[in-house]
């Protein structure tokens, strides 16, 4: 017999599928976490307090526990394995030998923020391009950007230092909003 | 005078940890006379933003199927 908050954490298990993915790339360590997570949220019923939002909770329970495969040192060598630096002279070339902008490199106008941020279309491009970077920058960026953990944090989990980490970041926005200019600015099929 | 490039990365470094002073001067000096690398930032700011609501919309399954003004 299940019951009414098992058919909860149920109802929620393809979503926390879909985060730890991203997070972690990899569909078999991501199974695993999901289901550490929902067995942690099973046998600790009594410490969810009502107070925050269920989803919030359950969430937090992984973000914790992708937070520990990240740490395991037999991962981390894995997980700093670059698949090249071809992607790296792909944002060089944005800029010309003194420096500055090359002139069909300049970022264009994106408009009313408000408005990107409301649009949907803006959400599917920044998906599809979060999938595009290569592995070692989308990890660093979702680090920090999507689950908010500070440079120091991300450096002692990873065991880099943080110059290392910065360039990482740098370059990860950098071609991130590359990719989402090219996304945003194109008209979607209708 | 930094170059764009420079700018750039200091950009990007400034939304992981405050930036000494003088940093700060010469990114604002840079951005006050460059349009190319004031969209550059406004953009790196907006992908910050897009970020930390991106992790909320997860979690309150904002889907773009089920939420969809545009349809
Ligand atoms: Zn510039």
């Amino acid at each position: 017999m299940i019951s009414d908050y098992e058919q909860r954490l149920i109802s929620l298990r393809p979503r926390l599928l879909a985060f730890a993915r991203l997070q972690l790339r990899n569909s078999d360590e991501a199974e695993d976490v999901v289901q550490e997570a929902l067995l942690v949220a099973t046998t600790n019923q009594d410490s969810f307090d009502g107070r925050s939002q269920f989803e919030t909770w359950v969430f937090g329970i992984l973000k914790f526990k992708i937070l520990d495969v990240f740490r395991s040192e037999k991962r981390r060598a894995y997980w700093l394995t670059d698949s090249g630096d071809q992607w790296q002279d792909e944002l060089d070339k944005q800029f010309r030998e003194n420096e500055r902008w090359q002139d069909d490199h300049r970022p264009q106008d994106w408009g009313d923020p408000e408005a990107i941020l409301a649009s949907s279309h803006f959400w599917r491009v920044f998906d599809a391009c979060m999938i595009h970077l290569p592995d070692v920058p989308a990890r660093v960026f979702s680090l920090r950007e999507l689950m908010e953990v500070d440079i120091e944090e991300i450096c002692s989990i990873l065991n880099i230092s943080e110059n290392n980490c910065s360039v990482i970041l740098y370059r990860a926005r950098m071609k991130l909003r590359q990719c989402l200019e090219k996304g945003w600015l194109t008209e979607e099929d209708a | 005078m930094l170059t764009c490039q420079q700018a750039t990365q200091l950009m990007s470094s400034r939304l992981d940890h405050e930036m000494p002073i003088t940093k700060k001067m010469n990114l604002k000096l840079h951005l006050m006379m460059c349009k190319s690398c004031r969209r550059c930032d406004d953009q790196l700011d907006l992908i910050h933003q897009a970020g930390k609501q991106w992790y909320q919309r997860v979690i309150e399954e904002q889907a773009t199927k089920s939420n969809d003004p545009e349809k």
